[in-house]
C-alpha cells in the first residue's frame, strides 16, 4: 500500500507541474498582446512599452517560462497588474469562501445521494427506483446558472427565506449550496445506483443468500462494500464538477470566493491572477484525488495487502 | 516422414516489477526450455493444466510472440527471426485454432465476412471463398449472413476452423478447441478435424488438459509442466506406459466410468501447483511428488530418452509406472461403494 | 441489427420523448429563417421589455416577449438554437473524432504512445471542465462561433480518449486480435477494422451525453460574459442579457434556461435509451423472486410434452414420507419480451436422507435452474410457474424469502462453480463463515469464529487460523473452494447442493477437493445433490442419477444402472460420447 501512496504522490507532483506549464503557456501562446489588451485601444505606443516592460512580457518565452516556474517554487504567483497585491495573497484570501461551499455541497450530496441510491438499488424496477431516475435524468439536464436564478426568484425575492447576495450568516450558504447541490445529487444517485446494481449481480452476493443472510445484510454489507470502492473514485471527480460549478455559482450569489476573483480578473484582463487562480483550483482538486486514491487503497484489500499496485 | 516443426531450447521469460520505481525482482519462466519435433502429416498432442506455459508455446510458434531464447524451424527455416514481409508469407502457413469460439470472432463481423478476411490481407480474390469454406466444414452456406452471436457454439467453432484454413496451412495450432463445447458436441468436432487432416494433409499441435480429447487425436504426446516438457512419446506408450508422476495424475483425472475411483488416486499428489513466481528448486514437480527424495528436490532431471522414441524428465523414471500403480488413494478400499 | 435497434429503441415512452423533443429542437434550429416572426436583430425600443403572452401586459405579436432593444425573443430563441447546437454539435464530433482516434493508438499501441497521450489527458483532467475553457477564453481577443468549436473540443478530447482507450485495453486482448495477427493483418487494420466497431456504439452514447454537457458549458460560459462575440446569438448570450435585466425581465432568463433545458433533457433521454439498448440493462439487482405460490386449483393442466421416460425411481426410494427431498413437476419460466423462456419444463426426483444423487446433462439442459429453485434462488423475473419442492414434507413453492432465509445455510446449503468470484473480496474468510454460524445459531461473535476454525480444520486446511484472517484473493483456488465447503457445512445442513464445485480448479486439486467432500458428506450423513456436466464425476460420487435434457428428465435410475446399462437414448450417446474418449479398450464408434 506504501508503495502504491507513494506513486500516486509522484504523480499528483507531476500533474501539478504540468498544470502550471499548461496554464503559463495558454495564457501566453494565444494570439494578442496582453499589455495591449489592458490599456484602453489608442493608447500610445510608449506607454504600452513600458508596460510591456512592467509585466516582463517583452522577455522571450524562455526567460519569462524560467522566471515563472522559480517563483512557482518559491510560492510566489505573481503580483496582480490591477491591485498591485501578490496573487497568493489575494488567492489564499478568497480561497476559504469557496472551499466552505465547496464542503457543504459535497457533504449535502453524498448525505443524500447515497442512501436514495442505495434505496434506488435495492428496490430496483419499483416506484421508488423510477421516480428517482426520471429526477436523475432531470437534475443533470439542468443548467447551473439557471437553477441558481430560478432559485433566487422564488427563495429569495418571492418567498424571502433566504439572502439573494453575500456571504453572511448561516443562511447565505443554503441557496448557492442548493444550486450545487442539487445536480450534483442527480448524478451521484445514478452512479451509486450503478455501483450497487453491478455488486448485487456479482457471484458473491448470491452466495451470501445461498447462506441465508437477511437482505438488509446482504446490501449493506456484502454489496455495499465492494460497491463503495468504485464509488469513491468517482466522488474525486466530483470534486471537480463541484470546483467549476463553483465558478458560476459565486457569480450569482456574489460569493467572495476564488470563482469571482477569477471572473473580476477576466472581466479587468489581470492575467497574473487568473493564472493564480487557475493553478491553485487545479491543485486544490488533484490533491483531493490525492486523498480519494488513499481512501481507495484503505477500502480496497488487494491494494490494502500489497497485492496489487 | 520429413520434420514439419522443429523448436530447440526455446524460452520465453517475463520479468517482474516490484516497488516505487516498478524495478525487476525476478522472471517468470513461462517456458523454460522447450525441444521437441512434429512430423508432416501428423498431431502432436501436447498435455498440460492452466498456467503450464502452452499458450505462451503457441504464440510464439504462431508468431505473434517473440522468444527470449531458441529457435522455431519450420520447414529447416528459422522463423522466429523474420523481418516483416518474411514473416507475413510465412503466417499463411501456419493457423490457429483457440479456445472460446465467442472470442475469436469479431462481434460485428458477419460470418462470411470474417472468412473473406484472410483473403483480403493477402490481397486475394474473395469471390465464392466463404461459401466453399462453410462446406468443408460441413456448414451450411446461408451462414454467411449471420453475425458470430446468432450461431451455436459447435458451429462457431467450425467457423473458426474454417477460417484457419482459408490459406491453406500446413500447420494448424490448436489451443483447447473443443474445452468449451458440450461432449455431444466435442466428438464430432474431433472427427471434423481428422477428416480434414487427411483430406488436406495438415499437421496438428493439439493442445489440450483433457489426456482423453488429446489421446483421441494424437501420434505423439508431450506432457508440460510449469513451461517444461516432463514427458515426450508416442500416444501409445505415453497412455500405455507412462514415465513421470504427474503424467500419470493426469491419467488418474480422466473420467473413468469402468474405474471411477481411479480419479481419486490423484490425491495422492500434494498441494497444488505453485505459482510461476516461486518455482521450486530441483525438480519442478518434486514438491508433490509422491516419489519424491532428496535427490529430486535439488537435482532437476533433465528430459532424457528412457526407452527409444519415450522421453521422461524424472531421475526414477524406470520405476515410476510400477511405483505409481501400487499407489492407494487414501479412501480407496473404505466402506463406500457407488450404485 | 441496426433495424433491431430502432424497433426497440422507440419501444420505450422515455426514448420517445427524448426523440420528439429533439425533432423539434432540430426543427426550430434548421426551419429558422422559416418560422421566425421577425428578425432577430431588428430592434424596436418601443416596444422593449414586453413579457410573454401568458403574463400583464404581453400581445400575441410577441408571444415570448422581448428584451432590452425590443427585440423579438421568440425570434432570437430559434436563431439562437442553431448557434447553440451548431457549436455544441460540431466541437463535440470534431473531439469525440480526434478523442476516439486517440484512444485507440494508446490502448491498441501502449508504450510511450500510450503514456504521453495518458499523461497529457491526466493534466487536462485537473482541470475541472470550465476551467479550462475560461483560462483559454480569457485570453482571446475575438470569440468567433470557430473560437467557441475550438475551445469546446478542446476541452472534450480527453473523455471520449479515456473510454476508448478503456474499451480497446479489453479488445485487443481477446482471441480474435490474434487470430488476425496471425493471419499476417497489419495492426492498422486490426485497430480500424475489428476493434474500432466494438468501441463505435459507446463512443456513440458519450458522444450524445457530451453534447448535451457542451450546450449547456457554452451557455455557461456566454453567462459569465466569455460566450461570442456580438452580433453573434446563442441561448448563453440571451441569457447573459437576462442577467442584467433580471429584475425587470426575468422570463429573459428564464425563457433560454427552459429551452436549454428541454433540449439536454431530450438529448440525454435519447442517450440513455440507447445505452440501455447497447448495454443491457442489469436485472434488477438479482433479487429474489416472491415465492410463487401456486395452488392445486390455480394449476393449469401444462402443455409439456411427457417426459421420456418414466421414473422407476419409487422402488429404489423409500416412501414419501420418509424422503428428504421430492421434487414432482417442476417448472420454471422466464418471461421476457418474445414471450416466455422455459428453462426447465416438467422435472421429478426424490432424495432419501444421506443419499447422493447426481444430475447430470449439458449446457442448456435445466439443471442448474432445477437446482436454484430448490434453494429458491432463482433471479426475478424467472420463476417457479409450476410443481412442488417437498423438503423433509414441508413445500418450499410459495415460500416468501424472509422465512426460506431460515433454511437457507441452516438446512439446505449450496456451493458453486467459481470459488474466485463466489466468496466476497472485501470480507474475511473468518468473518464470512462466522457470519452464518451467528445467523443461524444464535451464538456470540467469538465463538461463531472459533467455531469457524474448526470448520476450516475439517475441510483439512492446515493453517486454519492463518486461513480464517486472510482475505480470498489471498488463497489458491483449492483452497477457496474449500472455504466454500467449509461455509456450507458449518451449520450442518441435512443437504447439500453442489453445483459444478470442481470445474474450475486444475486437475489435481479436483480429486482432493472429491474426497474430501466424499468424506465430509459421509461423516455428516448429509444427502449431496451433484450437478456436473462429467459423467465420470457422476460415476464415482453417485448413488442414484437424473440425466436432465432442455428442462426435461430423460431418466432417473441408480448410477450403476445409468452407467452400464441405459435405457434413454439420450443417456446412450452422452455414454457414448465419454466412452469415445476415454476408455481406450472401448472400440471407438464412428
Amino acid at each position: 500500500m506504501v508503495a502504491y501512496i507513494l506513486r500516486r504522490l509522484l504523480q499528483s507532483a507531476f500533474v501539478i507541474f504540468g498544470v502550471a506549464c499548461v496554464t503559463f503557456l495558454v495564457l501566453r501562446l494565444v494570439p494578442g498582446d496582453p499589455a495591449r489588451l489592458m490599456v484602453p485601444p489608442g493608447t500610445s505606443e510608449k506607454v504600452v512599452d513600458s508596460l510591456r516592460k512592467e509585466l516582463g512580457t517583452d522577455q522571450p518565452l524562455i526567460v519569462q517560462f524560467g522566471r515563472f516556474l522559480g517563483g512557482l517554487l518559491q510560492g510566489d504567483l505573481g503580483q496582480s497588474f490591477r491591485q498591485g497585491r501578490p496573487v497568493l495573497e489575494l488567492v489564499l484570501d478568497a480561497l476559504p469562501a469557496t472551499l466552505a461551499l465547496a464542503s457543504t455541497t459535497m457533504l449535502t450530496a453524498v448525505l443524500v445521494a447515497v442512501p436514495l441510491g442505495i434505496a434506488a438499488a435495492y428496490r430496483s424496477g419499483g416506484i421508488l427506483d423510477r421516480v428517482i431516475l426520471i429526477f436523475s435524468l432531470a437534475g443533470q439536464s439542468v443548467p447551473n446558472f439557471w437553477l441558481g436564478v430560478m432559485l433566487v426568484l422564488v427563495f429569495a425575492i418571492r418567498l424571502q427565506w433566504f439572502p439573494a447576495i453575500g456571504m453572511g450568516g448561516p443562511r447565505s450558504i443554503v441557496l448557492p449550496t442548493l444550486t450545487l447541490a442539487l445536480i450534483l445529487i442527480a448524478i451521484l444517485v445514478r452512479t451509486v445506483r450503478q455501483s450497487m446494481l453491478e455488486a448485487l449481480n456479482e457471484d458473491y452476493v448470491r452466495t451470501a443468500r445461498a447462506k441465508g443472510m437477511p437482505e438488509t445484510k446482504v446490501v449493506l454489507v456484502h454489496a455495499l462494500k465492494n460497491a463503495a470502492i468504485p464509488l469513491v473514485t468517482i466522488l474525486g471527480l466530483q470534486v471537480g464538477f463541484v470546483l467549476g460549478g463553483a465558478f458560476v455559482v459565486e457569480l450569482i450569489f456574489d460569493w467572495p470566493g476564488v470563482g469571482l476573483l477569477a471572473l473580476e480578473a477576466i472581466r479587468t484582463r489581470d492575467f497574473p491572477v487568473v493564472q493564480g487562480v487557475v493553478i491553485l483550483v487545479a491543485a486544490v482538486f488533484t490533491f483531493a484525488n490525492l486523498a480519494v486514491d488513499i481512501a481507495y487503497a484503505y477500502l480496497n484489500p488487494r491494494v490494502r495487502m500489497g497485492g496489487e499496485t | 516422414m520429413t520434420t514439419l516443426l522443429s523448436i530447440e531450447g526455446l524460452r520465453k521469460e517475463y520479468p517482474v516489477r516490484s516497488g516505487l520505481l516498478r524495478r525487476t525482482v525476478g522472471t517468470v519462466k513461462a517456458v523454460d526450455g522447450i525441444s521437441l519435433e512434429i512430423k508432416r502429416g501428423s498431431t502432436f498432442g501436447l498435455l498440460g493444466e492452466s498456467g503450464c506455459g502452452k499458450s505462451t508455446l503457441c504464440y510464439m510458434i504462431l508468431g505473434l510472440d517473440t522468444p527470449s531464447a531458441g529457435s522455431i524451424l519450420f520447414c529447416g527455416k528459422d522463423i522466429t527471426r523474420l523481418g516483416y514481409r518474411e514473416r507475413k508469407a510465412w503466417r499463411k502457413d501456419i493457423q490457429p485454432v483457440f479456445q472460446d469460439p465467442y472470442g475469436a470472432l469479431p462481434p460485428r463481423m458477419r460470418v462470411g465476412r470474417v472468412l473473406e478476411e484472410p483473403f483480403r490481407i493477402h490481397g486475394l480474390d474473395t469471390t465464392n471463398r466463404a461459401a466453399t469454406l462453410l462446406e468443408r466444414v460441413n456448414l451450411p452456406p446461408g451462414l454467411v449472413d449471420r453475425y458470430p452471436h446468432e450461431v451455436s457454439g459447435g458451429q462457431r467453432q467450425r467457423v473458426v476452423i474454417a477460417r484457419a484454413l482459408a490459406l491453406d496451412p500446413s500447420l494448424v495450432v490448436l489451443d483447447e478447441p473443443v474445452s468449451a463445447l458440450d461432449v455431444s458436441v466435442q466428438a464430432r468436432v474431433l472427427d471434423l478435424l481428422e477428416s480434414l487432416q487427411a483430406d488436406l494433409e495438415l499437421t496438428y499441435l493439439f493442445v489440450s488438459h483433457d489426456l482423453g480429447v488429446v489421446r483421441y487425436v494424437s501420434d505423439e504426446i508431450g506432457v508440460m509442466y510449469l513451461g517444461e516438457l516432463v514427458e515426450r512419446g508416442s500416444a501409445e506408450a505415453v497412455y500405455g506406459n507412462a514415465l513421470h508422476p504427474y503424467t500419470w495424475t493426469l491419467l488418474w483425472a480422466m473420467p473413468s466410468l469402468r474405474q471411477p475411483h481411479l480419479r481419486r488416486r490423484s490425491d495422492q499428489v500434494r498441494g497444488e501447483q505453485p505459482s510461476p513466481l516461486n518455482v521450486p528448486s530441483g525438480c519442478k514437480f518434486s514438491t508433490r511428488c509422491p516419489l519424491a527424495t532428496d535427490k529430486c528436490r535439488e537435482e532437476r532431471p533433465p528430459l532424457r530418452e528412457v526407452m527409444p522414441g519415450h522421453w521422461a524428465a524424472c531421475h526414477y523414471a524406470e520405476e515410476v509406472p510400477r511405483r505409481m500403480r501400487d499407489l492407494k488413494s487414501e479412501t480407496e478400499g473404505a466402506e463406500y461403494e457407488p450404485g | 441489427m441496426r433495424e433491431l435497434l430502432s424497433l426497440r429503441l422507440l419501444a420505450r415512452p422515455t426514448v420517445l420523448i427524448g426523440l420528439i423533443i429533439v425533432t423539434v429542437l432540430l426543427i426550430c434550429a434548421l426551419g429558422a429563417p422559416w418560422i421566425a416572426p421577425y428578425d432577430p436583430f431588428a430592434s424596436r425600443p418601443a416596444e422593449q421589455f414586453l413579457p410573454p403572452v401568458w403574463a400583464d401586459g404581453g400581445t400575441t405579436d410577441h408571444l415570448l416577449g422581448t428584451d432590452q432593444l425590443g427585440r423579438d425573443l421568440a425570434s432570437r430563441m430559434l436563431y439562437g438554437a442553431r448557434t447553440s447546437l451548431a457549436i455544441a454539435g460540431a466541437a463535440v464530433l470534431l473531439s469525440g473524432a480526434f478523442g476516439a482516434v486517440v484512444g485507440l493508438f494508446a490502448g491498441y499501441f501502449r508504450g510511450p504512445v500510450e503514456t504521453v497521450i495518458m499523461r497529457l489527458a491526466d493534466v487536462q483532467l485537473a482541470f475541472p471542465f470550465i476551467l479550462l475553457a475560461l483560462a483559454i477564453l480569457s485570453v482571446t481577443e475575438t470569440k468567433s462561433v470557430l473560437t467557441m468549436i475550438t475551445v469546446l473540443a478542446i476541452a472534450d478530447w480527453v473523455i471520449h480518449a479515456r473510454v476508448s482507450r478503456g474499451r480497446v485495453l479489453v479488445e485487443r486482448e481477446r482471441d480474435y486480435v490474434r487470430a488476425a495477427r496471425a493471419l499476417g493483418s497489419s495492426h492498422l487494420r486490426i485497430a480500424f477494422r475489428y476493434i474500432m466497431p466494438t468501441v463505435l456504439p459507446t463512443l456513440l452514447v458519450i458522444v450524445l451525453v457530451e453534447m448535451a454537457v457542451l450546450m449547456v458549458v457554452e451557455a455557461i460560459l456566454a453567462f459569465i460574459g466569455l460566450g461570442i462575440d456580438p452580433p453573434g446569438l446563442s441561448w448563453g448570450t440571451i441569457m447573459a442579457d437576462g442577467r442584467t435585466n433580471i429584475a425587470v425581465a426575468p422570463w429573459m432568463a428564464m425563457l433560454p434556461g427552459m429551452a436549454i433545458f428541454l433540449s439536454v433533457l431530450g438529448v440525454n433521454l435519447v442517450a440513455d435509451g440507447l445505452s440501455d439498448v447497447l448495454n443491457p440493462r442489469l436485472r434488477g439487482g438479482g433479487r429474489i423472486g416472491e415465492g410463487t405460490a401456486v395452488r392445486e386449483d390455480d394449476q393449469q393442466t401444462l402443455e409439456t410434452p411427457q417426459p421420456m421416460m418414466t421414473t422407476e425411481a419409487s422402488n429404489d426410494a423409500a416412501s414419501g414420507t420418509g424422503n428428504l427431498l421430492v421434487v414432482d413437476g417442476l417448472r420454471v419460466e422466464f418471461p421476457g419480451p418474445d414471450g416466455s423462456v422455459v428453462a426447465v419444463q416438467d422435472v421429478g426426483f426424490e432424495l432419501a436422507p444421506g443419499e447422493r444423487l447426481g444430475i447430470v446433462g449439458e449446457s442448456g439442459s435445466g439443471k442448474s435452474m432445477t437446482a436454484l429453485s430448490i434453494i429458491g434462488l432463482i433471479e426475478a423475473p424467472g420463476r417457479v410457474t409450476a410443481g412442488s419442492i417437498k423438503f423433509k414434507n414441508r413445500e418450499l413453492v410459495g415460500v416468501p424469502p424472509r422465512a426460506m432465509n431460515r433454511i437457507r445455510g441452516a438446512e439446505i446449503a449450496m456451493i458453486f462453480q467459481d470459488p474466485a468470484t463466489s466468496l466476497n473480496p472485501t470480507l474475511t474468510v473468518a468473518y464470512q463463515i462466522a457470519e452464518v454460524i451467528v445467523h443461524h445459531q444464535q451464538v456470540g461473535r467469538k465463538v461463531a469464529r472459533r467455531k469457524a476454525v474448526e470448520a476450516l480444520e475439517l475441510v483439512n486446511i492446515n493453517d486454519p487460523q492463518r486461513v480464517a484472517g486472510a482475505y480470498p484473493f489471498q488463497l489458491s483456488g483449492g483452497m477457496q473452494q474449500r472455504v466454500m465447503i467449509a461455509m456450507a457445512l458449518s451449520c450442518k445442513p441435512d443437504l447439500l447442493i453442489a453445483d459444478e464445485p470442481t470445474t474450475a480448479l486444475d486437475v489435481t486439486t479436483q480429486a482432493q477437493i472429491l474426497s474430501e467432500l466424499d468424506t465430509l458428506v459421509q461423516r455428516l450423513n448429509t444427502g449431496i445433490i451433484l450437478i456436473t456436466h462429467d459423467l465420470g464425476l457422476i460415476a464415482e460420487f453417485t448413488e442414484r442419477t437424473v440425466v436432465m435434457r432442455d428442462g426435461l428428465v430423460c431418466e432417473v435410475e441408480s448410477t450403476k444402472e445409468i452407467v452400464n446399462n441405459p435405457q434413454h437414448p439420450y443417456t446412450q450417446s452422452l455414454l457414448q460420447a465419454v466412452m469415445d474418449l476415454n476408455e481406450p479398450e472401448a472400440p471407438r464408434s464412428r
